[in-house]
């Protein structure tokens, strides 16, 4: 990667607007990532991260605005395009094949990103994933068989089987497993983040894990970027604890 | 008649034989529901397809001796229709948002059925035609079979195997079936869903296809031909569950099995009434079929 | 084939034009009604035939100038094969086609239905191949019949049976009611007849093997079978006769003309031996001069000599033209009083006539009957040997 290339960013979003019927889930929501960033999302339910994480993957189409993955506009595409074009996401909802076996749910993303590696390339890298998640003993187990937390796991391990993987968002990963699984999964993330420049964007409500892992968090509230700055500075600004501790308490 | 040991074994025979190609309709509309969650209603008239181009292949291109390779071309010809029209009739389902999906895909393949049939009755008239076959009667016992009829059921277990053998061992195969159990998990993993779907409805298609070609020396090629076995592959459905491909293969089995017994053993006319006998009965047992899933996934 | 479906679509978008108010024409043309099969769950094959007599009818009638100096035009509907819709056609043809006369009918079911709504409306109805006794065995002055019911058509294949002194007689029919009819009439004269065995199997018309029933048959070394199937089963059974070496050996009558179609060669190819075939028309049969007109006009149309349902169809439309003249008058009242009385010229050089006769033989007009044989292979319908002539 050049230089020139470092500094420019690798994500832009720009304007996103999504409505729904008459309720503004996403009001002009703009954001950029460095290469190579580990971004954190942050905000009160109902503020529009995942309507955000769904304008930028593709799962829904925005009202307004564009999104950019380096020089490629990817607005509006379709999920399976914006994957091939290497953004890639995780849901809140671990969305694994339960009939296939961890290592089968491994290589649809690795075949289905047409990558001229061959498949032997493909089994060597789920294997080392698998080890790396301490998911290696069940590599031929079916998905379905494994807990919640490993189902995570599992999920984010499928991004990261795709080649040209460039920026990786993450929708609530660490909701609802145990703290050993977070652990692993951290670990993945960074050793992933270390050894590919991968680019993050980390959505969670999880303070402690943010402030750990992202130098800059993003504050959303009411369908808009509220905030921008480290996890410490957002968390003095007024609005930000307003709206963290709801209406009532003013 | 005598009920003995040996008719109960022939009858047995027969019934499977019957059996296969009823799971090979069966396979295809469970199969094509599972990837697209489309009921294809139109089925029979790529039965009708397949039985076409037997007809047309063998009788004015490669003579009877080359009738599996009639077969092969039927196949791929259904196929290939499938993997055009599915992108035209069955995409506008998903590309665009759509309140009422089952209703638009029934309407949609009963128009397609209709459109099939008359194009079938504009091109060949409503005549019967039926493809020449030189394979000797088969001697299973001392029961004869027509030839073609034992090389269409041993045509169709080919068939099912190398379907297996597809979904089991090839890359298209897994994604299939991540597809089938997760639509936007497999988009989001970077499967193109909609070049699948039609490869999916391909593929189903080309079964009844498949079917049709073969069947075509003993049920013959007419416009309409497709209906009957359509209706055994809906039955089977209902028998094994939609959805399910074991439901297909041993509801299709079970169902040959039955007309073929129950026709021999018990009085000719009430063939249909066998097959509906079981159906109600699996009903009552189990009300979504023998291998089918609790609830339909959202 | 594509130009002639362009042609019938131009012809009948002009049709339509020339209908919607063109009120310039001297007078507004004859409309005949024609319901038959055209899709499935429909005997389609038949429909067809029907359709092309009928076209060809109204062809001939328009060369002769028309009916009473007016055009003749068709309005042709789709029964599918299925009463309410083929009862709705009859409403749209007669409040809204303004359709004189309605024929075509295939199903019996079908026309059964209509004559109920018929009787009222008052627009007559034909069957031109509708076997059940229903059709006119109800009496209803609006209902006609052009084709053969059940009992003269079973003693047509008795009577070649007796005149061949066999004695033991196998009857296999298809569960409709069309099978259950003529399976129950053959067995009735049979026994009638005294000193026949009978066998008699029924099955499903949708089965996919007959082999468990041939075997019985077989079992019952029958010197003869009567094959009750129609379409796909009738083919089936011939096929299936032929695996278990019933055939040639023993003979086989089919219920219908089945055999007397181009596309029986093609389907059955070596295996042809020993099947008979009632059939309703020979190209030996002596024709009427419309007849003849009609017999030419298919070759060149069709490339095939013309078939019973077509002929039937064709003779339809013409005595519904002549019964219009000779009442001078499109006065259903007047039509139908003129069709019990008078004598008209169909396909047949066999005068039609409507008798009001007992039972299901009111308004009924019979074929000349008899079965065909073939004596070689590829044979033309003409060249086939006349087996048995009923009445003869």
């Amino acid at each position: 990667m050049t230089s020139n290339a470092s500094t420019s960013p690798v994500l832009i979003a720009e304007g996103l607007v999504k409505r729904y019927g008459g309720l503004v889930a996403n009001n002009g929501v703009g954001m950029r990532l460095s290469p190579g960033e580990m971004r954190g999302l942050i905000g009160p339910n109902g503020a529009g991260k995942t309507t955000f994480v769904n304008l930028v993957t593709g799962v829904e189409a925005p009202d307004a605005g564009t999104v950019k993955l380096g020089d490629r506009d990817i607005t509006g595409q379709e999920p399976h395009r914006i994957t091939e074009a290497g953004l890639v996401r995780s849901f809140q909802m671990a969305r694994v094949f339960a009939n296939l076996t961890t290592t089968e749910n491994l290589m649809i993303p690795w075949f289905a990103s047409g990558t001229n590696e061959n498949t032997v390339a493909g089994m060597a890298r789920a294997r080392e994933l698998l080890r790396l998640s301490t998911l290696g003993s069940l590599a031929d187990a079916p998905a379905g068989s494994l807990s919640g937390g490993q189902r995570m796991l599992l999920q984010a391990c499928a991004g990261f089987m795709i080649p040209h993987l460039t920026v990786y968002v993450l929708d609530e990963p660490f909701a609802g497993i145990n703290p050993v699984v977070k652990d692993t999964l951290i670990d993945l993330i960074c050793h992933e983040n270390k050894t590919r420049e991968i680019t993050f964007l980390i959505v969670s409500h999880e303070m402690e894990i943010i402030r750990r892992m992202c130098p800059i968090v993003t504050v959303m509230i009411a369908g808009q970027v509220a905030a921008e700055g480290s996890l410490d500075e957002v968390a003095t600004r007024e609005d930000v604890i307003t709206a963290y501790l709801g209406r009532t308490a003013t | 008649m005598m009920y003995t040991t040996e008719l109960l074994i022939q009858t047995v025979i027969s019934g499977l034989m019957v059996g296969v190609l009823y799971a090979l309709m069966a396979l295809g509309i469970t199969f094509i529901y599972s990837i697209v969650k489309t009921i294809n209603w139109a089925m029979g008239e790529f039965y009708m397809i397949g039985s076409y181009i037997q007809f047309v292949a063998v009788q004015f291109l490669l003579g009877p001796d080359y009738w599996w390779l009639a077969v092969i071309i039927a196949t791929a010809g259904t196929f290939l229709v499938g993997y055009l029209i599915e992108p035209i009739l069955i995409k506008p389902m998903y590309a665009r948002p759509m309140q009422r999906r089952d209703d638009y895909a029934t309407v949609v393949t009963i128009a397609l059925l209709l459109l099939l049939r008359s194009l079938a009755v504009a091109l060949g008239g409503p005549n019967q035609y039926r493809p020449e076959t030189n394979l000797p009667i088969v001697r299973l016992g001392p029961l004869p079979q027509e030839g073609a009829r034992v090389a269409a059921s041993f045509c169709a277990v080919v068939a099912l195997g190398l379907f297996w053998l597809v979904i089991k061992k090839t890359w298209i195969g897994l994604a299939l079936r991540a597809t089938a159990q997760n639509r936007i998990a497999a988009q989001t993993s970077g499967v193109d869903v909609f070049r699948l779907d039609a490869t999916a409805f391909a593929i189903g298609v080309a079964m009844a296809g498949l079917a049709g070609a073969l069947l075509a020396p003993l049920f013959m090629v007419y416009p309409t031909n497709g209906a009957v076995t359509t209706v055994k592959g809906f039955e089977i459905i209902v028998i094994g569950g939609l959805g399910s491909t074991p439901g297909a293969l041993i509801g299709g089995l079970l169902l040959g099995l039955v007309e073929s017994l129950g026709t021999s053993f018990i009085s000719s006319p009430y063939q249909n009434a066998y097959g509906f006998l079981l159906v109600l009965l699996v009903l009552l047992v189990k009300p979504n079929g023998l291998f089918g899933e609790k609830g339909r996934e959202a | 084939m594509n130009r002639r479906t362009l042609i019938a679509a131009a012809a009948a978008s002009a049709a339509l034009v020339s209908l919607s108010g063109q009120t310039a024409l001297a007078q507004d043309p004859v409309v005949l009604g024609v319901i038959t099969p055209l899709s499935a769950p429909g005997e389609t094959a038949l429909g067809q035939l029907v359709k092309r007599g009928a076209e060809l009818g109204a062809e001939y009638l328009n060369e002769k100038g028309g009916i009473l100096g007016r055009k003749v035009v068709l309005s042709i509907q789709d029964s599918a094969g299925k009463n309410e819709q083929g009862v709705a056609a009859y409403r749209r043809l007669v409040t809204q086609e303004k359709a004189v006369a309605v024929f075509g009918f295939v199903h019996s079911g079908v026309n059964i239905a209509v004559n109920e709504v018929a009787k009222e409306m008052g627009v007559p109805t034909m069957g031109t191949q509708t076997g059940a006794g229903d059709v006119t065995g109800k009496r209803y002055p609006v209902a006609f019949r052009t084709h053969a019911v059940d009992p003269p058509r079973v003693a047509t294949w008795m009577g070649w049976i007796k005149k061949n002194n066999w004695k033991r007689v196998a009857i296999l029919g298809e569960t409709t009611d069309y099978g259950i009819g003529l399976a129950g009439e053959t067995e009735k004269q049979a026994k009638a007849s005294g000193g026949i065995e009978i066998l008699k199997i029924m099955f499903d018309r949708t089965t996919t093997d007959l082999l468990p029933q041939l075997l019985q048959v077989k079992a019952f070394k029958p010197d003869v079978i009567v094959n009750i199937g129609v379409g796909q089963p009738l083919e089936l059974m011939i096929q299936q006769a032929n695996t278990v070496g019933l055939l040639p050996d023993a003979k086989m009558v089919t219920s219908y003309d089945a055999p007397a179609r181009a596309q029986f060669w093609q389907i059955h190819g070596d295996k042809w031996k020993g099947v008979s075939f009632v059939a309703f028309y020979s190209p030996k049969s002596e024709l009427s001069e419309p007849g003849q007109w009609l017999a030419k006009k298919y070759k060149e149309k069709y490339n095939e000599a013309p078939v019973y349902g077509a002929l039937n169809a064709f003779g339809n439309a013409l005595v519904f033209a002549q019964a219009i003249e000779k009442a001078k008058s499109t006065d259903p009242k007047a039509m139908i009083e003129v069709l019990e009385t008078g004598s008209f010229t169909g396909w047949s050089a066999v005068p039609v006539t409507f008798p009001k006769a007992e039972g299901v033989l009111w308004h009924n007009w019979a074929p000349p009957m008899m079965i065909l044989t073939y004596t070689a292979k590829d044979q033309a319908v003409g060249d086939a040997e006349v087996s048995y002539a009923l009445g003869k």
